[in-house]
């Protein structure tokens, strides 16, 4: 296998992606270009096409329409034993009736290594997950978190041009996941393979990604930087999955260089950035709840009474219900200087124009 | 358009072999179905098509044997299945919801002795073992043999069954002021029928299916179904004797056919 | 057959607790009544001196294990060595038994993975078609192989037929036939603990393998094979064991020159010219061959039990 170039071509293409099965379309003509050298991750709830489009780049489902690239190769049509790609799985799948050395060197076996180089190799990557004592050992021997690491091992093994990681940390506790999210960037970001990551976990998206796709229902519904993704959601699936938002509804008036002007439930007008594709008339605009500041209650953009307050320790979340029934969040920092008001109490609520973003939708 | 899926489960070769499989099973039965409707007394020429080697059968000369036969084999059947089924649902009793009991991994091993030693040298044991305590042979010992070796087939099913009845029912009707023995009789019995049934029909054929044990302790003045049909073979096959296999084939295939949905359809009441 | 009846899984705390005993009493009664101490007895007989009317005198005698190994010449004077005679029947039939057992594997291995791979609800129907066959009488289905595969039968005659051969395949009365009879026999023996296997089997394990290169009779040979062992083996016994003492196959579809275990024991009490004690000895050994082979597996069972 040719070593990993370091280019500007796309390690995977993903072109017009159709799948079906039977009636159902678990796929939906998805495009997505993922660059060499790319932590990116697949983000989505269970059922949004996540694991079939890795599923599909793996070789283990075929496509219903459309193709797959891999640095320029159609391998659309290739068996996965042919691909240079290599999965870990969710369940680990290690072979329980090799021990960990057969288990990291069944690939390169496979390749027509000789033994000497695969047991070098083996060697290589066992070290590079801090396993290399571990080389007896048979996979029902060890731990949750172990029986991961030789899971990736073997899968790094073969020097894939691409690896895909379906899930990997959803059967650890929380703990081990925090340690073992920040070990697999550092294997990235030394080992520079591009990784695909499927999680449903946002915060495990936004702490490993150079970039993320977020999908629903079978469609990409936007990519970007995991700030680009928060700060400028595309439209209101994106907004409320990733973190907490808060949806006004709004007319928008008029659209130009992508600012809006629209005209708030209260009357104020302001102008906001918009969503590319955004359109006049209803319209939904996002405002994330540290963003809202509280203010005196007739001197607010908006306006409400306080219904709950949660201590969350760092955070005070604070919900008010404005006059025309909107139940909106609030987010303040624990701190002496903010002002908060009790429970029951009619508040304004301000924001900056510029925190605000008109939807797609 | 997509590829031809590259299928994990799939092997070229697989599917024909096991057609290859099915049909090596079934042919020899069919081919003897067929020719049981043979026109002709040679077996090997094809006379044309008559059912009158099945008339042979029921009035021919050898018919008053085989009806003979016939009875003797559906008596033994029904007094060893109806035993050992009996014997069976207490087995399994005391194997599966008795909570275990002192002397319980060799009845386990009891339970299974039948069907691990082989045939012929139950048949040895069985024939010796009657002579040396004097039993004249005769319907008795073919009963008493029978009766063995159908208490673990019958055991399977129920044991099975009973495993699968959640335990709750029991002390619900215990709470309710049941007895065990009410308890017992008027909520597991009842939930365990399909099991019982299926336990009953298989032991029912397989005595009735008997060979080689039957021989050895039958005596010189019994004949059951099968040893007539062998006795018969043993001077070449006549098409009267493929008559008497097609249907005792027949019966055979109905009542494991009547076992099987008997136990499918109690795995939907669950 | 090996003992496919297991041990209950779950104990349930006991809403009969305490009447364990009493309600295995019958089965013990019957059983061990009328299998363990029948066997006991036969153990005796073996040791016992032949009637010359058949039956038995009882007094001492190692003579039929005497027969057995060892020869003294016609007039029982000369000097013992080894009879080969029985010794070889047995080997003979524990070869026919291998055969017997490779063959059904051959083929119910793939006919085991085939019905395992099917859609969930027809697995029963196909299992079901596979195991109808097995409960038609015993001596029918060799009677129906017996009447298949004659000189002058419709294999035959099909064959010569469309004229693939020119004279018949002698396959009755050949150790050929018998093998066909065991195989035709037990099949559903094999097939059944390989499902049950294939069943459990992870496929994950297979994308894996096929992720890392492997093909597909590599997947099948490094990875599916060894998960896959134990209904393999568990198949294999149980058409190893009854293949061993099978009297109707040998019987119907070999002739005397296929002489095996089971015709040898079943002639020792045939009339007058059996030899009571020699036929227990050899069903004596013929069990002990069966328990080794059965305590084999259970070790091999025991050996398994995961941490």
């Amino acid at each position: 296998m040719a070593e990993n170039n370091r280019t500007t071509e796309l390690a995977i293409d993903v072109q017009g992606a159709t799948k079906r099965f039977g009636e159902v379309a678990a796929l939906h003509n998805v495009s997505l270009g993922i660059r060499d050298n790319e932590f990116f991750t697949l983000l989505g709830p269970s059922g949004c096409g996540k694991t079939t489009l890795l599923r599909i780049i793996a070789g283990f489902e075929d496509l219903t329409e459309g193709a797959v690239l891999l640095f320029g190769d159609d391998i659309s049509k290739l068996p996965p034993h042919k691909r240079s790609v290599n999965t870990v799985f969710q369940q680990y799948a290690l072979f329980p009736h090799m021990n960990v050395l057969q288990n990291v060197m069944f690939g390169l076996q496979r390749l027509g290594k000789s033994d000497a180089d695969a047991r070098k190799r083996a060697a290589e990557v066992l070290d590079l997950v801090q396993l290399s004592s571990f080389t007896e050992r048979m996979p029902a021997q060890m731990s949750g978190g172990q029986q991961q690491r030789v899971a990736l091992a073997r899968a790094l093994a073969p020097k894939p041009k691409v690896l895909l990681l379906d899930e990997p940390l959803s059967a650890l506790d929380l703990k081990l996941r925090q340690a073992v999210r920040q070990e697999l960037q550092q294997i990235q970001h030394e080992t520079g393979i591009t990784f695909i990551f499927v999680t449903h976990d946002q915060e495990e998206a936004m702490t490993m990604s150079d970039r993320i796709a977020v999908m629903r229902d079978g469609k990409v519904q936007q990519v970007g930087s995991g700030r680009e993704i928060y700060e400028a959601p595309q439209n209101r699936f994106v907004a409320d999955f990733i973190g907490e938002t808060n949806l006004l509804d709004v007319t928008v008036e008029k659209i130009s260089d992508d600012q809006a002007q629209c005209l708030l439930p209260t009357g104020v007008a302001m102008t906001c950035p918009a969503a590319h594709g955004s359109i006049i008339g209803a319209g939904h605009v996002s405002i994330r709840p540290e963003r809202l500041k509280f203010a005196v209650a007739n001197k607010g953009l908006l306006r409400g009474t306080v219904t709950r307050q949660i201590y969350l320790g760092t955070d005070l979340h604070v919900e008010v219900r404005t006059v025309d029934g909107k139940l909106l969040k609030v987010r303040v920092q624990n701190s002496d200087q903010n002002f908060v008001p009790n429970q029951g109490e009619t508040v304004g609520l301000n924001f900056e124009a510029s925190a605000a973003r008109l939807l797609a939708d | 358009m997509s590829a031809r899926k590259f299928d994990l489960r799939h092997f070229p070769g697989f599917s024909p072999v096991t057609f290859l499989c099915l049909f090596l099973l079934y042919a020899p039965l069919i081919i003897v179905m067929i020719y049981s409707f043979n026109d002709s007394t040679s077996i090997t020429r094809w006379g044309g098509f008559s059912s009158r080697w099945y008339a042979d059968v029921f009035f021919g000369l050898e018919a008053q044997k085989f009806r003979e036969a016939a009875f003797n084999s559906l008596f033994i059947a029904v007094v060893a299945s109806v035993l050992s089924t009996a014997i069976a649902v207490m087995a399994a009793t005391a194997m599966v919801r008795s909570g275990g009991f002192r002397g319980q991994s060799l009845s386990f091993a009891l339970i299974n002795l039948p069907l691990m030693v082989p045939e012929i040298v139950t048949a040895v044991a069985s024939l010796i073992f009657f002579t040396t305590i004097g039993f004249t042979s005769g319907l008795l010992t073919i009963v008493v043999a029978h009766i063995v070796f159908c208490i673990p087939f019958a055991y399977l099913p129920i044991a099975a069954r009973m495993q699968g009845i959640d335990k709750t029912y029991e002390q619900a009707a215990q709470d309710l002021y049941a007895t065990r023995f009410e308890a017992f009789r008027l909520v597991l019995l009842p939930l365990m029928t399909p099991g019982i049934i299926s336990g009953f029909l298989l032991a029912f054929i397989i005595s009735l299916d008997d060979f080689i044990i039957t021989n050895f302790v039958k005596g010189a003045g019994i004949e059951t179904l099968p040893t007539a049909i062998y006795g018969s073979v043993r001077r070449g096959i006549q098409p009267n004797i493929m008559a008497i296999s097609t249907l005792l084939l027949a019966v055979s295939v109905i009542f494991v056919t009547l076992s099987y949905l008997v136990g499918r359809s109690g795995e939907k009441t669950q | 057959m090996a003992a496919p009846i297991a041990m209950p899984t779950q104990p349930s705390a006991g809403t009969y607790a305490g009447l364990g005993p009493v309600l295995m009493l019958p089965t013990w009664l019957v059983i061990g009544c009328f299998l363990a101490v029948p066997i006991a007895i036969m153990f005796i007989y073996s040791f016992l001196t032949k009637e010359f009317r058949g039956g038995v005198i009882w007094e001492f005698s190692l003579a039929a294990y005497d027969r057995f190994f060892l020869s003294r010449g016609l007039f029982g004077d000369e000097v013992p060595t080894m009879e080969w005679t029985y010794i070889t029947i047995f080997w003979r039939s524990i070869w026919q038994a291998v055969l017997a057992t490779l063959l059904c594997l051959l083929i119910g291995f793939p006919t085991a993975w085939f019905i395992a791979t099917r859609p969930p609800n027809s697995r029963s129907m196909w299992l079901f078609l596979v195991t109808i066959p097995y409960w038609v009488n015993l001596l029918i289905r060799t009677i129906s192989l017996k009447f298949l595969i004659r000189d002058n039968g419709p294999v035959n005659e099909f064959l010569m037929g469309i004229g693939i051969i020119d004279g018949p395949i002698h396959m009755i009365n050949t150790d050929f036939g018998v093998m066909l009879g065991l195989f035709y026999s037990y099949l559903p023996f094999m097939v059944l603990p390989i499902y049950a296997s294939v069943e459990r089997y992870n496929f994950a394990l297979s994308e894996a393998a096929s992720d890392l290169y492997a093909t597909r009779w590599d997947t099948l040979r490094l990875v599916v094979l060894p998960s896959v062992k134990p209904g393999i083996i568990a198949g294999c016994i149980l058409v190893f064991v009854p293949s061993l003492g099978s009297f109707l196959a040998p019987n119907l579809l070999g002739g005397a020159k296929n002489f095996m275990i089971g015709s040898l024991i079943e002639e020792q009490f045939k009339g007058t010219a059996g030899n009571w004690p020699f036929g227990a000895a050899a069903s004596m050994i013929l069990l002990s061959l069966v328990l080794v082979v059965l305590l084999f597996y259970a070790r091999q069972q025991t050996k398994r039990v995961p941490k």
